[in-house]
């Protein structure tokens, strides 16, 4: 298991410590997992979620939501009412 | 402190006059201000809003009108549920300044049932933990005994109601995250059927397995807090149109001549509490339960049906935390080097395992080994419990092999942590309603007894718990 490729997917930037603790709990986790492949499965469907008695659709109608201001209150940074994140594409092309 | 006034005799008090919902919910702050030093329950107080909501109450009492049912009740909610205006955390450093503009629907029913909310209570990060030791704001102690962990997630919780800070809490459970901590506690913790009781406004962790109940001193307490809780919600569209019963009317009726099953709760249980919970059966007997064995043999593969998809769901959903929008930024120079730098400093390390363990099984390759594969024994072991319950009305197990460890003692490897959940996890993942009931105590620590359930049968639950409660206390 290449944990560093899994911490990329995820967007984890783990230090060398954290890697390599998980470099042995990870597999130790699976191995334990590994215990379902003797349970016979064959035509059940797959579960999702619990039974639910129907569950509710309601009518798609106009509904008051969150003000800009609400919705912006705990942005770490903001500008002219948007989120303001770093450059994404850069004028050298490269975004990383 | 207000410890041993029920929820009917406040509302009752302040009917009455005797009392008022400021004065009770200044005895409950200041309780909290004395004790909570020491351990660590509330992560937040909201003083401001708990006044305010105290003097609503006590409006109607002045005006002479009925009270709502849980009028002037102090609540601990916590901290992974939205409070508007009330800073909201879920125990990590990610979230440590985020203040919702919302409130989650299960604390809106319970203030507009009359409850004060005091504060929010402290938890494991994200709700992943079983001993309140993975918050980033330090653990909780245990009130029964501080140099004793009080369970997780909902340890601020059950801590808070257990050391009479409050009346009564919220708390969520996932794979036993309301009845571990509270059985360690030594109180009642109640996990509703899946759909039960809404979670918009909840966190979300693992969304097919996130509930939200009541953390209380007695059953009858509980099912007033279930009442206030359960019911459709437009906002939710996971949340039943299963019409609520009265859950306090049906406490009283009787329990001879139900039939109780008990599995085999195999290996690992300690002996003071396996012997706390043959007592209770013993006593149950007594009363006139019908006891017989019962066979679950898939769930022992539910710790690791859970472990898949528990942490599969929450790589997805914890997403969201990567600094654009709320919570932790760390600046750099490009977005994903800005969104891995705050993920790595805002999550503790049980969070990024289980990110790690749940982006891992859900990857191109592995998916079908493991997700779908957990999701057919999962299957197989909700058809379990359907197959049980054509036999038996309820199911009898501890709630945990053990009582509660001390601080910094819990197993260094993940698998023997996660395998403390065995009793706790199968309810979570067959979405049925579960109970978990002092009965007694082992070495001076409480020991809880765990009832579960039929789907939608939490009357039943709490009718069974609330006579359980009488034996006990005989």
């Amino acid at each position: 298991m290449n944990i560093a490729a899994v911490a990329a997917l995820a967007h984890l930037d783990l230090n060398p410590d954290e890697l390599a603790r998980l470099e042995r709990e990870l597999p130790a986790i699976l191995e334990y997992v590994a215990q379902l492949n003797q349970i016979d499965t064959t035509g059940v469907e797959p579960m999702s979620q619990p039974l639910l008695a129907g569950a509710p659709l309601r009518e798609d109608e106009v509904r008051p939501g969150f003000s800009q201001a609400d919705a912006l209150a705990n942005a770490p940074r903001k500008d002219e009412g948007m989120f303001q994140v770093p450059a994404v594409v850069s004028r050298a092309g490269a975004g990383r | 402190m207000t410890p041993s006034l029920t929820v009917e005799q406040i509302r009752t008090r302040i009917a009455e006059r005797q009392t008022t919902a400021t004065v009770l919910a200044t005895r409950s702050l200041a309780a909290i201000d004395a004790g909570d030093g020491a351990l660590n329950c509330f992560l937040t107080r909201s003083r401001e809003r708990a006044f305010e909501q105290a003097a609503r109450i006590d409006a109607i009492a002045d005006r002479g009108d009925p009270l709502p049912p849980l009028a002037g009740v102090p609540v601990g909610i916590k901290d992974v549920l939205s409070t508007r205006g009330v800073r909201t955390t879920c125990g990590s450093r990610i979230l440590s300044n985020y203040v919702p503009a919302y409130d989650a629907t299960a604390v809106a029913r319970l203030e507009n049932a009359g409850a004060v909310m005091v504060g929010k209570t402290n938890c494991d990060e994200f709700a992943m933990g079983s001993s309140t030791e993975n918050s980033a704001f330090g653990p909780t102690r245990n009130p029964r005994d501080p140099s004793r962990v009080p369970g997780g997630s909902s340890g601020g919780s059950a801590a808070a109601v257990a050391a009479g800070l409050c009346t009564a809490a919220l708390g969520t459970d996932t794979g036993g995250s309301i009845r571990q901590p509270a059985a360690f506690c030594g109180i009642v913790g109640l996990l509703p059927t899946y759909g039960r009781v809404s979670r918009y406004g909840l966190a979300a962790f693992a969304s097919s397995l996130d509930h939200v109940g009541p953390l209380t001193v007695s059953c009858r307490d509980a099912a007033h807090l279930l009442q206030a809780l359960a019911g459709a919600d437009p906002l939710d569209a996971t949340c039943s149109l299963q019409p609520v019963p009265d859950y306090v009317a049906a406490l009283e009726g009787p329990i001879r001549g139900l039939r109780i099953g008990v599995p085999d709760f195999g290996k690992g249980l300690q002996p003071g509490v396996a012997a706390a919970v043959e007592h209770a059966i013993d006593r149950l007997r007594g009363a006139g339960c019908v006891v017989s064995r019962v066979s679950l043999p898939l769930n022992d593969a539910g710790i690791a049906v859970y472990y898949v998809l528990a942490t599969a769901e929450a790589s997805s959903n914890l997403a969201r935390y990567d600094g654009v929008r709320y919570g932790l930024r760390k600046p750099a120079a490009t977005l994903p080097e800005m969104i891995r730098q705050t993920r790595n400093a805002g999550f503790g390390a049980e969070v990024k395992r289980r990110v790690l363990l749940g982006t891992y099984v859900l990857s191109a390759g592995y998916y079908d080994a493991y997700y779908r594969k957990a999701q057919q024994v999962r299957a197989l072991l909700a058809r379990g419990f359907a197959q049980a319950f054509a036999e038996v009305d309820v199911i009898l197990t501890p709630t945990t092999p053990t009582t509660a460890f001390a601080l910094g003692q819990e197993s260094s490897s993940p698998v023997e942590r996660y395998l403390a959940d065995v009793y706790t996890v199968p309810a979570d993942l067959a979405g049925i309603p579960a109970l978990s009931v002092p009965c007694g105590q082992s070495e001076g620590l409480p020991v809880g007894v765990q009832f579960v359930g039929r789907p939608f049968d939490e009357a039943l639950l709490l009718r069974l718990g609330h006579h359980f409660e009488r034996l006990n206390a005989a």
